[in-house]
């Protein structure tokens, strides 16, 4: 979703005219009837002339029922939420849906005989607010890319979306599951009248989907149900000596906190009688077991309920834990609840700034903001220290009041939480921050999430991806040659390099099956961003060489893969993005061998270290390599990477340039960057002369067939 | 290739290259200055993912920790930790828990022992 300038948000002060009535009634957009921190309602837009009479629609902020209902399937239909976030740069959404179940009729035998079909049942109520469907019926995340951002004179918009299968690993929910990216789909999504039962006749939208063919695959239709996003109780156990956490004592409560994110929180006082199991400490398994036996309500597929146990005391922690994870997690669901205790004294050290030496419980402000970040863990979040918000840990934050012009701890804190932790609330698949979901620690980077507009692009930059080999054999490194050029008549800020090591450049594969695997650097020279100017036309090159990522080796099967380059760099504060694309087939195993030797390598985490790091202490890398280089169709692909390795000396070892230049022979697979490298290892070192001439005279062989790139040509006719 | 020795010692598995004069072999006493500083986590088994890529002690009990790419969960994100004695660190974890781990330092590797029996080592970074 590209974002329109904030500055011409329409200004709201100025009546609306009056409008003809064309369609069934959609009111402009009104600033919502319900407080929300979080949610920035669209504005009355002013219409600057009376005439011709314009209708204006926008959607609505808020939560949708949506349903989507595959074409050629009549027994299919996925139920579920859309979540339309409003903010200053328009519209972010993100939506789950969940399969509905089937019903067989029970036929009786003194009963005439039924039809054997099966029956769907019924999809969620409308009138009954935001629904709470079944973990187990979870089937998809819809990644939002497109959405009306403002405002349309039109009776209609274009909704994209990627559709992300969730795929449930065997067993308990606590073993998580993977995401795959089915696709990218388009709906043209028209208002029409709501059926009977939803809140708001205007706000309803129906429309074909499409696929990437543009082949009709299904329809979709949303109708809005409620100003919030998401809907969850959090429910307060105590013990009689522990205070609840209710408030910060000055206005915050869990209400207002569930406003700033778009959720709509009820708050269970309940009981306040606990019985301590083992004195006044108590350990995350007593913690457990204290929920399930004293929580009101325990079925997490009909209720969001979040369990917060207030005690004097816990063993694994001093103020509190998020104890339903790993071992904690005795009935093998996720994070139901957590815990935090009263009696723990603050220290009376300087950081501890208006609350020091007391008993926690008593501390209101810091004891009900560490409530609210262990709540935050049971929705899936981890420690977040780019701001003092919810998400960071009460140390960091105390001792940032010691920073000089910050107030002294607890006023200090931020009573929100970072605009990343806020935007993974309202955006994040239901099945990551649902109590009973995911497990704890599922990584951020692996689990979808819908675009934020506040990643743009850079007009002018324009990022191209060569692969070095268009074709390349199973278990074979993808070489991928980069330049970022500026095509305007202007000088554009760009990244100096477009090493992996910058960190400026990351990206993503997507199989023959349509998976994605991400890829980013493994090793980082975090210390040195450097930035340039390109001047017009000017471009910065590199070549990178892919093999693994956090999911594992890329291109693990033959087929046709599309490799995604991404370069992002942050440019006053706002991320900006530049991408680039390019297909590289992978063709299939061409007898017995290679694919034993494609194996290895493919199976081997340390052929990545290997690779980047090189050295003689990756044994297993080191194994996978040289088994590659047994074998004919691989070595040409592995045989810099070795030569590089034995290039650079090694503890007590020296370089040997000798096997380096025996192993860069005239098949040898070598992108630009490469190329250049090995004639810099050459030029380094000062021994075997013989060797030296070797390589330069096939270096020199490589770069004449090169185009464009005359540094690499000018390093490797320097060495003497 | 030279081969690696792996020799135990009580709760830490260190390697040392051959020919390491045996003094160089005992880990060194750690001292909380020690930790103080950026760590760089190096080549690990797989059970020691769930730890940070790099690590930043800092002089007032705190750290960070980084995993790549950014958004990958690590166990160790950010908190305290505590030296409760030359052997033993305790770190407040991603769930708050507080942890205390095997710890020993030797020139500029510090390696750790999780409860698991994990064994993973950092090395300082210049």
């Amino acid at each position: 979703m590209n974002a329109p300038r904030a500055d011409l948000i329409p200004n709201p002060q100025l009546p609306v005219p009056p409008l003809p009535q064309p369609l069934p009634e959609v009111p402009i957009p009104q600033p919502q009837p319900f407080p929300q921190p979080g949610l920035e309602p669209l504005q009355p837009f002013p219409v600057p002339f009376p005439w011709p009479p314009l209708k204006f629609r926008s959607v609505r902020c808020g939560c949708y029922l949506l349903n989507y209902k595959p074409t050629g399937s009549p027994l299919v239909t996925y139920d579920g939420t859309l979540r339309v976030e409003c903010h200053g740069s328009g519209r972010t959404a993100s939506g789950d849906l969940y399969q509905r179940p089937l019903i067989w009729l029970p036929w009786k035998p003194e009963f005439p005989p039924i039809s054997t079909s099966p029956l769907l049942l019924p999809g969620p109520n409308p009138g009954a607010g935001i629904p709470i469907l079944s973990r187990g019926r979870y089937r998809y995340y819809l990644r939002v890319t497109q959405i009306l951002e403002y405002f349309t004179i039109g009776t209609s918009f274009t909704l994209g979306f990627e559709m992300w299968r969730f795929t449930k690993s065997a067993g308990a929910w606590s073993t998580g599951g993977t995401w795959t990216n089915e696709g990218s789909f388009t709906a043209s999504m028209s208002w029409q009248a709501a059926p009977t039962g939803y809140p708001s006749s205007s706000d309803y939208l129906a429309g074909d989907v499409k696929n990437s063919s543009s082949t009709v695959v299904g329809r979709l239709t949303m109708g809005w149900l409620s100003p919030y996003l998401r809907k969850a109780t959090v429910e307060i156990d105590r013990v009689s000596q522990s205070e609840s956490p209710l408030n910060s004592g000055a206005g915050v409560d869990w209400k207002a906190i569930g406003d700033g994110i778009g959720w709509d929180i009820t708050v269970d006082q309940s009981d306040s009688n606990l019985t301590e199991p083992s004195g006044e400490s108590w350990s995350d398994a007593e913690c457990h077991a204290a929920m399930l036996a004293r929580r009101d309500a325990s079925n997490l597929d009909t209720e969001w309920r979040y369990h917060v146990l207030c005690v004097r005391r816990l063993d694994s922690t001093t103020r509190g834990i998020m104890y339903d994870a790993y071992g904690g997690d005795s009935n093998n669901v996720p994070r139901e609840g957590c815990a935090i205790a009263s009696h723990w004294t603050i220290p009376t050290s300087a950081e501890w700034g208006l609350v020091k030496g007391l008993r926690f419980g008593i501390a209101t402000s810091p004891y009900f903001r560490t409530a609210v970040h262990e709540a935050g863990h049971a929705m899936g979040l981890y420690h977040n220290t780019a701001d003092n918000g919810f998400m960071n840990t009460t140390n960091v934050i105390a001792d940032n009041s010691l920073s000089p012009g910050s107030a002294a701890f607890p006023n200090n804190v931020q009573w929100s939480y970072h605009a990343d932790d806020a935007k993974r609330l309202r955006h994040m698949p239901d099945i990551y921050v649902r109590p009973g979901g995911t497990p704890f620690g599922t990584s951020y980077a692996t689990t979808p999430i819908s675009p934020t507009d506040m990643e743009t692009s850079l007009e002018g930059l324009s990022l191209t991806v060569t692969p070095v080999l268009a074709t390349v054999p199973l278990g074979a490194p993808i070489r991928l040659n980069l330049e970022l050029t500026n095509t305007i008549e202007a000088p554009l800020p760009a990244p100096a390099t477009l090493s992996m090591k910058s960190g400026f450049v990351r990206g993503h594969v997507t199989d023959p099956a349509g998976t994605v695997r991400t890829f980013s650097p493994i090793v980082l020279c975090v210390e040195d961003h450097p930035m340039v100017r390109l001047k017009p036309r000017q471009g910065v090159r590199n070549s990178m060489t892919l093999l693994r990522g956090s999911q594992g080796a890329l291109c693990p099967m033959p087929g046709v893969y599309r490799v995604q380059v991404e370069v992002h760099w942050d440019q006053g504060g706002v991320e900006v993005v530049t991408t680039g694309s390019a297909d590289v087939m992978v063709s299939s195993a061409s007898d017995e061998a290679h694919a034993q030797a494609a194996l290895k390598v493919l199976s081997t985490p340390d052929t990545l270290l290997t690779l980047v790091v090189g050295g003689d202490h990756l044994a297993d890398g080191i194994e996978a390599i040289h088994t590659a280089l047994k074998n004919p169709v691989l070595r040409p692909h592995y045989a810099y990477i070795e030569a590089k390795r034995l290039g650079e000396r090694f503890g007590t070892r020296k370089a040997n340039l000798k096997a380096v230049a025996d192993l860069l022979d005239e098949d040898v697979v070598m992108s630009p960057a490469e190329i250049r490298r090995a004639a810099e290892l050459a030029k380094r070192d000062a021994g075997d002369g013989a060797a030296k001439k070797a390589i330069a005279k096939k270096l020199k062989h490589k770069a004449a067939g090169l185009k464009g790139d005359e540094d690499v040509k000018a390093v490797v006719e320097s060495i003497q | 290739m030279a081969a690696t020795v792996w020799m135990c010692v009580p709760g830490v598995a260190l390697s040392v290259a051959p020919g390491t004069p045996m003094e160089d072999r005992m880990p060194q006493s750690l001292a909380p200055h020690v930790l103080f500083g950026r760590w760089e986590k190096l080549p690990h088994p797989p059970c020691a993912h769930r730890y940070p890529n790099t690590l930043e002690f800092q002089e007032r009990g705190l750290y960070v920790g980084r995993s790549d790419p950014p958004g990958t969960f690590t166990l160790w994100d950010a908190g305290t930790f505590e030296l409760v004695d030359p052997r033993h660190i305790r770190l407040s974890t991603a769930n708050d828990a507080l942890v205390t781990y095997d710890v020993s330092w030797q020139h500029d590797r510090l390696t750790f022992v999780d409860a698991d029996g994990c064994v993973f080592a950092y090395r300082k970074m210049t």
